[in-house]
């Protein structure tokens, strides 16, 4: 498998994970897809890094870009080939999406229901409180 | 100087990341053993696509721009990446919760008056 299907495949596990797996959701909040927008500059700029410089390189036959690295252009944003943002969505979705859920678990074997209400339901975007309820 | 290349991309994301738990309040790093269950399957398998990666031919390392410890192929900085990523990934998802909760409250309260 190329680089291009494996990000591909990277992108679908985590949203089967986050939709239907943990059934987080995350992808359906404001909270998840303002938060990547904010990864995902950070990530142009330090991934840049890595691949303007020539840090990482990548075989050509592996990406959609042929061997240049252009800025913009050519399969690439930023120096990086464009599978790296399949790459990195898949990374961050899937921890958030666990983080998200142990909180849900954790939070319902310990100290179960003062955190059901305020700030702690809040931080964790709101999105911990249904596995509280579904313990007996 | 040069290995540090990758290196300092790490520190970079750590510096700009890391402040958002004391900033925010967030709370984060207090919760160790949440991260480790958050992280570490994440980290598991991105390792080993990383490594099946570089088995592959798919990308690899410049030597001279990172440090000479390597694992399973991997330089040491990669390894770091996994955990350091999903840590300031989680920080910003957190930050960002923490924003939008004030901003909520805010406009109800506007409201009220």
């Amino acid at each position: 498998m190329t680089y291009t299907g494996a990000a591909c495949v990277g992108v679908v596990a985590a949203l089967v994970l986050d939709l239907w797996v943990l059934r987080t959701r995350l992808v359906a909040t404001r909270q998840w897809w303002a938060a990547y927008a904010i990864v995902m500059g950070f990530q142009l700029l330090t991934n840049g890094w890595l691949t303007g410089r020539l840090i990482v390189t990548y075989d050509p036959d592996a990406i959609l870009g042929s061997g240049t690295v252009p800025f913009l252009g050519d399969g690439r944003i930023a120096y990086a080939p464009v599978e790296d943002l399949g790459f990195g969505f898949a990374l961050v979705l899937a921890t958030c999406a666990l983080w998200v859920w142990w909180g849900g678990r954790l939070r319902g074997r310990s100290d179960l229901a003062s955190r059901q209400g305020g700030v702690g339901r809040v931080r964790s975007g709101g999105t911990g409180r249904r596995h509280v309820d579904e313990r007996p | 100087m040069r290995h540090l290349a990758y290196a300092a991309m790490l520190a970079f994301c750590l510096l700009g990341t890391l402040p958002l738990n004391w900033f925010f309040e967030l709370g984060v790093l207090g919760q160790v053993r949440r991260l480790v269950l958050s992280i570490a399957p994440v980290f598991v398998v991105f390792v080993l696509w990383d490594v099946a990666a570089i088995l592959a031919g798919h990308w690899r390392f410049d030597p001279s721009q990172t440090l000479p410890v390597r694992f399973w192929g991997l330089p040491v900085e990669e390894l770091g990446f996994f955990v350091v990523i999903p840590l300031a990934g989680l920080l910003t998802y957190e930050a960002v919760g923490v924003v939008m909760a004030r901003r909520r409250v805010r406009r109800s309260r506007g409201v009220l008056r």
